[in-house]
């Protein structure tokens, strides 16, 4: 049957066969890669427990929304928010991951002097992003799905349904995406590729980090319970309606405004299945691989090493800076990584403004936090992620063949990474501060108060982690789970220590002063036992090739 | 047999290879020479498939590369530079892998992958990942994938690139009763004592462009060299690499 699809679809059966479980099997080690050194037994195992762990994630964060499929009166209504959910969802999930994903840039070199058609490779690609998305959709959707199977007795039918309108959404938000990635290769040269590519996916970041912050704003449950929607115009343009008209049309509600929209949606899936067919070839392939080889148009900057060395002077602490510098400069992937803290910086802002919670908290006694606190404290443990996982990290051998001193390459890599780039974000708070709170004081205290807690987060991200710069492989996966565990939990850390802050610290002057000395003792405290801690650590370190 | 007709492939403004015409007969072993940079490479991706020539006409086993390019590539091995090969899989799925894509029957295709892998002395290792495998080791992977699919036509580009002294004996050896049963081979080495010894003939380009054809011993005795790493020296404008050494060593003094 399989057999006969493939063939029909003008494909190579054996190949498609062989690539896809090539395909399949490389995303689940790359997956691993990173344990695989450490954990040479069993390895095959943990690569498994780590998918199934990451399943069992997703699987709970959808199931926060299974309680609407429980109160909500309109299923129209709970599936157009359960999808719009999911979909954000697996799109953050692939954008995030996309680059192994979908098109792979070493591809074209191993595979492009092979008796492989285009169709061939873009229907093996097409199968692997589709398994891909449709594991994370499933994971995500599955509590919501089984509930619509019960929820209004047993309806076999419904649940059907939302299970359909759920794979069939997720499909639709990988192939969306894979256009906008992969239809920038038609337009940019080789030269600029790569730094487009990544403005893109920074750009579209901005709506995915926004539909996650915003939608569960959405979500008032009581409300919802006995809310319906009209089906307006504008309401319709929504992607998420055209999957959740299905649930309407199991529902017995069969009007045109329920088939219209599922038509619709199913037209959308073939255009965009149409569209992609192009955009997944091999000769796009060929493309990114062009690209990865030909050197970024950019221009020269000098006095680059110069300025670096302004405030790190010591040979180490030099050749950090020197390293890290150029990394930022060079590496698209470190790049994006530092500058992501933009998008969410902006969207917590603005959420802020929205709910009014920017206020001074000096006079506010412990209320109005803004969600711009998860991300001024969150930066410090993303930036030394990013700092650690590299593509870059065969090169890491440098530190291993040289009189450097290992344990002060981490330190100085840690200060670095304070002075460029936590402090700078802070003083941009501290400017957006200013303006709310206008009182200097307050916030010149308060952005102490954060640097010092950064730095406390910084120093524990190193004492648990005590890597050099650069030096390992960088796993699949591993940036969105780092970010998805940071989006939950997050507001937990950053809610309750300025929440002491406001409630009791910042109203007594003396107190203030004391819990200020008290931090520097302690960070100073900090700083020497992690000296000592990652002398001791990196004794032991090795090449990780 | 390979044949090209004025091929050029250009990156933007810069020309890597510049109209560049020549000939391989079946049974030979084709040193293909040339400096850092000079366009072998280059040539060869696109006589494999794997780049598109800007201009000019190149035949592979008597089939267009560009008319032609899936009855090219179903007839040619390929061992590329870059090693690229997905290292997250075993030997024996890398090689199973491309016999799929040859569609060689998974029996043959077995027995055959054995013998490679025994040839190198890596058959033990053949279900171990090859991220755990040394530069040499994957090599040895990379020229049995070439090889498993009885190939019409070879492209090498420094094929000894990381093998150890015994396998390359294996390998040279190889190459020789490969060219006696007819096969053509494309050679890529900058390790010229090895290509004097092997090839039947030698082509050496400069910058995309022809600079020489003939055998070890044409070529000699064109430039008047004992040697062909003289010969090559001397038609490729190297300077002159005592004077070079002597300028090196005194510039590190100076710091």
């Amino acid at each position: 049957m399989l057999r006969a699809v493939i063939l029909l679809l003008r494909v190579d059966y054996d190949q498609w066969r062989a690539l896809t479980r090539t395909a399949l099997k490389l995303d689940l080690r790359t997956a691993q890669m990173g344990q695989a050194f450490s954990q040479q037994p069993g390895r095959s195992q943990g690569a498994y427990r780590q998918w199934i762990s990451r399943l069992l994630i997703y699987i709970i964060m959808g199931g926060v929304l299974g309680p609407l499929v429980w109160a909500a009166e309109d299923v129209f209504l709970s599936g157009t928010v359960i999808l719009t959910y999911t979909m954000v969802m697996t799109a953050m999930l692939v954008l995030i991951d996309f680059g192994a994903v979908v098109v792979s840039p070493e591809d074209f070199a191993i595979l492009g002097y092979q008796p492989v058609t285009s169709r061939t490779y873009f229907i093996t690609r097409l199968t692997n992003v589709l398994i891909y998305t449709s594991v994370i959709t499933l994971a995500l959707g599955l509590v919501p799905v089984i509930l619509f199977f019960f929820a209004r007795g047993f309806r076999p039918l419904l649940g059907l349904a939302a299970f359909c309108a759920l794979m069939l959404s997720g499909a639709g938000v990988a192939l969306f995406l894979v256009l906008i990635y992969a239809g920038i290769l038609r337009l940019v040269r080789p030269g600029r590729l790569k730094r487009v590519l990544s403005y893109v996916q920074f750009l579209l970041s901005f709506f995915i980090y926004g539909g996650y912050i915003f939608l569960p704003q959405l979500l008032d449950m009581r409300a919802m319970a006995r809310t319906s929607v009209d089906k307006s115009f504008w309401l319709l343009l929504h992607p998420a309606t055209w999957f959740a008209s299905y649930l309407d049309l199991a529902y017995r509600r069969r009007g045109l405004a329920e088939i219209v929209p599922a038509l619709i949606s199913l037209a959308a899936l073939a255009w965009l299945v149409y569209q992609a067919r192009g955009r997944l070839a091999l000769d796009y392939s060929e493309r990114l691989s062009a690209a990865s080889a030909v050197s970024e148009d950019r221009p020269k900057t000098p006095a680059a090493g110069a300025r670096a060395a302004i405030l790190f002077k010591g040979r180490e602490a030099r050749a950090v800076a020197l390293l890290v510098r150029n990394q930022f400069k060079y590496d698209t992937k470190f790049r994006m990584a530092v500058l992501s803290i933009i998008p969410l910086t902006i969207l917590y802002l603005f959420m802020g403004l929205r709910d009014r919670s920017m206020v001074d908290p000096f006079v506010s006694g412990g209320g109005g936090f803004s969600l711009l606190y998860l991300a001024v404290l969150m930066f410090p443990t993303m930036l030394k992620a990013s700092l650690t996982y590299s593509d870059s990290y065969p090169a890491s051998w440098i530190y291993y063949t040289t009189p450097a001193d290992r344990g002060r390459l981490v330190l100085w890599s840690k200060n670095f990474v304070f002075v460029y780039f936590v402090l700078p974000y802070l003083t941009m708070i501290g400017a957006v501060f200013l303006y709310y709170f206008r009182n200097p004081w307050h916030v010149l205290v308060h952005m102490g108060i954060l640097a010092l807690i950064s730095h406390f987060f910084l120093q524990f991200a190193v004492f648990f982690n005590p890597a050099l710069p650069f030096s390992i492989p960088a796993r699949k996966a591993q940036r969105s789970s780092s970010y998805i565990l940071t989006i939950f939990l997050g507001p937990f850390a950053a809610i309750g220590v300025l929440y002491v802050f406001s409630r009791w610290v910042y109203r007594n002057t003396f107190l203030l002063f004391a819990v200020l000395a008290g931090m520097v003792v302690t960070s100073w405290l900090c700083e020497r036992a992690l000296r000592a801690r990652v002398r001791r650590r990196t004794l032991s370190l090795e090449y990780q090739e | 047999m390979i044949e090209t007709e004025g091929l050029t492939k250009r990156y933007g403004s810069r020309t890597a290879v510049d109209g560049l015409s020549f000939r391989v007969e079946p049974g030979t072993i084709f040193g293909f020479l040339g400096p850092n940079g000079a366009g072998k490479s280059t040539t060869v991706k696109v006589l494999t498939g794997l780049l598109r020539p800007t201009m000019g006409r190149a035949t592979v086993a008597g089939f267009d590369v560009i008319g032609n390019p899936l009855e090219v590539k179903s007839r040619l091995g390929y061992v590329p530079e870059s090693g690229a090969m997905y290292e997250s899989l075993s030997a024996a799925e890398y090689l199973e892998l491309v016999a799929c894509l040859h569609h060689l029957d998974a029996k043959a295709a077995a027995t055959r992958m054995d013998e490679l892998l025994e040839l190198f002395g890596i058959l033990d290792v053949k279900h171990q990942r090859m991220t755990e495998f040394s530069k040499g080791m994957k090599q040895k992977v990379l020229i049995s994938a070439a090889l498993i699919h009885k190939p019409e036509v070879l492209f090498l580009d420094e094929p000894l690139s990381g093998l150890d002294a015994n396998a390359a004996m294996i390998f040279k050896e190889l190459l020789k009763k490969l060219a006696e049963q007819g096969k053509t081979i494309l050679f890529c080495s900058h390790i010229l004592e090895v290509v004097e010894r092997i090839c039947t003939r030698i082509l050496i380009i400069d910058e995309g462009k022809r600079i020489m054809e003939g055998t070890a011993g044409e070529i000699c005795r064109a430039t008047g060299r004992e040697t062909l790493e003289q010969a090559f020296g001397m038609l490729t404008g190297s300077r002159d690499a005592g004077q070079v050494t002597a300028d090196f060593l005194a510039a590190l003094e100076k710091v």
